[in-house]
């Protein structure tokens, strides 16, 4: 596993890449969901979930192009911040990185962290690590039309991908328990 | 462990290459017309064959062009030609790009006339196939002006 910047080497957002991967996550997510394919075999096998009432029966062609329309003007919106001085920078992406749920606490190796889409409804997430005070490390990302995280495989995959890397940190040596709780404490 | 230290032990594993991520965006931001229109072909190609149950290699093999190609086609990053557009119409009875009509009546401006006015088709002749067409008085007749006369 690797991290690449994602906007510059100075940058306080990385990006895991698997050694034998061609794409780092980043990169992955916004590629899945901008190819029409992709979204058309996702919502094709996810079709049940778009009828739960919270989805007002969108249909799997209207699903196909909103979430292309919204990754697309979220792809416009990091860009822009991507564009802002360092200081700037990182104070957007506070407000825009929240826990991925209330009752991680003290007992957490790293902090799990997510975004959501730029919709009132929206499906998309990005997910990631907080390593170190100014610094979101990628792990990825889904489309998550249920309510957990745990009810379905794809969503599933990206709570263990969180899992993978913070493994990483720790073997590498990069982070220990004694660490993490100073860090937490800062 | 120092929060310094973390820092510095992540910078150790930052790979020199970076993201494609913006190489990505910038693609899209340049070629966003074209790659909105495509998006939009794909999705009705793919619908298509849903509701049709033709696989995209049968698709294919109908048009004369590798399953390769189609595949590009239905991510919607192909910029098609009218050719292409067409073969896929044809073999799927249905229409992917329709070009406006010609209206029965058509707006002629005229330098000479402030007001545009209209011609019916059945009216309309070739330009140029009477005199009076290289004459400008001969459709517009400039009322006086009060206040100049």
């Amino acid at each position: 596993m690797k991290f690449v910047p994602i906007f510059d080497d100075e940058d306080c957002l990385l990006s895991t890449k698997k050694d034998n991967e061609r794409q780092d996550e980043f990169s992955k997510i916004f590629d899945q969901w901008t190819d029409i394919e992709y979204l058309d075999n996702f919502f094709t096998t996810h079709e049940n979930d778009l009828k739960r009432p919270f989805w007002e029966g969108i249909s799997i062609e209207q699903a196909i192009i909103g979430t292309r329309n919204e990754a697309i003007k979220f792809r416009k919106y990091l860009k822009r911040i991507s564009e802002k001085p360092p200081k700037e920078r990182k104070l957007l992406f506070l407000g825009l990185f929240h826990p991925l749920s209330q009752n991680q606490g003290m007992s957490a190796f790293l902090e799990n962290k997510k975004a959501y889409g730029k919709r009132n409804k929206t499906w998309l997430r990005i997910y990631a690590l907080k390593a170190g005070e100014d610094r979101y490390i990628i792990t990825g990302g889904a489309i998550k039309l249920t309510d957990n995280m745990g009810e379905r495989p794809h969503t599933m995959k990206e709570l263990r991908k969180m899992e993978t890397c913070k493994q990483f940190l720790k073997n590498e040596g990069i982070v220990d328990e004694e660490g993490i709780i100073e860090l937490l404490e800062l | 462990m120092t929060k310094s230290n973390i820092e510095d032990r992540i910078k150790r594993y930052i790979s020199a290459e970076s993201s494609k991520w913006m190489e990505q965006a910038e693609i899209y931001e340049n070629n966003k017309e074209w790659l909105d229109k495509s998006a939009l072909i794909a999705i009705k190609i793919l619908s298509t064959l849903r509701s049709q149950s033709i696989t995209q290699r049968t698709l294919a093999e109908n048009i004369g062009v590798s399953p390769q190609y189609i595949n590009k086609v239905v991510k919607g990053q192909e910029n098609l030609s009218l050719e292409t557009i067409c073969k896929i119409e044809k073999s799927l009875g249905i229409t992917l790009v329709a070009v406006p009509a010609y209206e029965n009546s058509q707006v002629i401006v005229d330098s000479f006339c402030p007001i545009p006015y209209f011609i019916s088709k059945n009216e309309s002749q070739p330009i140029g196939s009477e005199k009076s067409d290289y004459k400008s008085e001969s459709r517009y007749q400039p009322q006086e002006d009060p206040i100049a006369a």
